[in-house]
């Protein structure tokens, strides 16, 4: 029987449903690396050049927002992800959050 | 016409300053709108009806703002909660780090650069016990935050606004324009602002200094940090910060610090200091921002 760990299990469930994609606003990022250690699917690399964050693994993304949480600058926007489970289901925070222009 | 109100409650005026900081962007707006009530600009006492945008700026802190508050809402079609005050309590929750008491005991009986004088129990509004943001009692439309929200926010917010779309402006945090450069540092040592001088072009964080920039909604091309300054919050929260409610100013910038400095946290949150200024200046008076379990404003507070 194949042994699948948590995480890859995580992948193949999250696979299952929808791949995911991750654009970088390369202006955003202030290039801490801090998306690259974070990331337990290794999605990013820091370009040697620009010392910006990019994507090399879409792929194996499993949608868990980690980078996100890290992120000192919201530099990445992932497409296609299932937000509900992320979202604060708190009426008064998110009538403010829909209303922040 | 599109009719514009612009009322001040507990406020520095710097909101109104702001507005007026539009400079030739304000004929633009005043093509399609007319400003029917600006106590800042013209000599107004009492809100005319049928307003279609009130723009409210500063907290709730006596009978009177609460009152005014009241009645901006019933004579207008659209209120607007704009800048951190009016919006999260801004730097005038500050004041719920003491008691009612011990505030006007500081203004009238016990000052020591003016002369003693009894509490006034006529024409003075009462106090609240606490600072409110605007949204805890009346029902807003839209915020706007900012200590001031800057000029450039303001027209690319208002003018839209007036024309009846949609205003597209960013909403990421500071960080996202701020221009210096964020390293990795090993470092043990957090530096209060007054401390040294930090290298120009390098995060604040890389060198131990306290930057909100990270947890702190931007849109004003990272202003402080240009200067020289860590950011100090005055944007108020990230919406990351407020839609998670296991995020908080408090813990966003302490795992970033450990993050980047390779402390471990509980050295760091060893070495914060005075977080009723550094960390929460801004946010005080928010409930939102003090429900959050993490939050350490419950603990700050003297209700
Ligand atoms: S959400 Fe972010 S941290 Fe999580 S796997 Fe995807 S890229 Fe990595
Ligand atoms: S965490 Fe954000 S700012 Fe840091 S490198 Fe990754 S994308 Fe850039
Ligand atoms: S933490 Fe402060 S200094 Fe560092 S990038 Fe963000 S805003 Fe700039
Ligand atoms: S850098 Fe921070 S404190 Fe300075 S204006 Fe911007 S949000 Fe306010």
């Amino acid at each position: 029987m194949e042994y699948l760990s948590r995480k890859q299990k995580m992948k193949k469930i999250s696979r299952g449903f929808k791949m995911v994609e991750i654009e970088i606003d390369e202006d955003a990022c202030v290039g801490c690396g801090s998306c690259v250690d974070d990331c337990p699917n290794n999605v990013y690399q820091m370009n040697e050049e620009t010392w910006k964050t990019t994507v090399v693994n879409a792929d194996d993304c499993m949608a868990c927002l980690s980078c996100h949480e890290i992120c000192p600058s919201q530099a990445m926007t992932h497409r296609d992800i299932h937000v509900a489970k992320r979202l604060y289901i708190d009426r008064k925070v998110n009538d403010v959050l829909e209303k922040i222009i | 016409m599109v009719t514009i109100a612009l009322e001040t409650l507990a406020s520095c005026s710097g909101c109104e300053i702001s507005i007026l900081d539009l400079h030739e962007d304000l004929l633009k707006l005043l093509e399609k709108a007319e400003l029917v009530y600006a106590p800042v600009l013209m000599d107004v006492k009492e809100l005319p009806d049928n307003i279609d945008i009130a723009i409210v700026s500063g907290s709730v802190r006596n009978e009177e703002n609460k009152e005014r508050l009241e009645e901006l809402r019933t004579k207008s079609s659209i209120l607007i909660a704009y800048g951190t005050c009016a919006c999260y309590g801004g730097i005038t929750g500050m004041a719920d780090l003491y008691t009612r008491d011990e505030v006007t005991s500081r203004t009238y009986s016990d000052n020591p650069s003016t002369e003693s004088a009894p509490l006034p129990n006529e024409v003075v509004p009462e106090l609240l016990s606490i600072v409110h943001p605007a949204a805890d009692f009346t029902e807003i439309d839209g915020f706007i935050p900012g200590c001031p929200p800057k000029e450039q926010l303001t027209g690319d917010i208002l003018i839209p606004l007036i024309n009846n779309e949609a205003p597209d402006v960013p909403k990421k945090s500071v960080c996202a324009d701020c221009q210096r450069e964020m390293e990795h540092v090993e470092y043990d040592k957090i530096h209060r602002r007054v401390e040294g001088s930090p290298e120009d072009g390098k995060c604040f964080l890389s060198q131990g200094y306290v930057c909100l920039g990270s947890v702190t909604l931007g849109r004003c091309g990272g202003l402080c940090t240009d200067a020289g300054v860590p950011c100090h919050g005055c944007g108020g929260p990230s919406l990351d910060v407020l839609r998670e409610p296991s995020h908080d100013i408090y813990n966003g910038v302490i795992k970033r610090i450990a993050h980047l400095s390779n402390m471990p946290e509980k050295d760091v949150e060893k070495q914060m200091y005075d977080l009723g200024h550094v960390i929460y200046g801004f946010v005080i008076g928010s409930t939102i921002m003090e429900d959050k379990l993490v939050s350490k404003i419950p603990q700050l507070v003297k209700k």
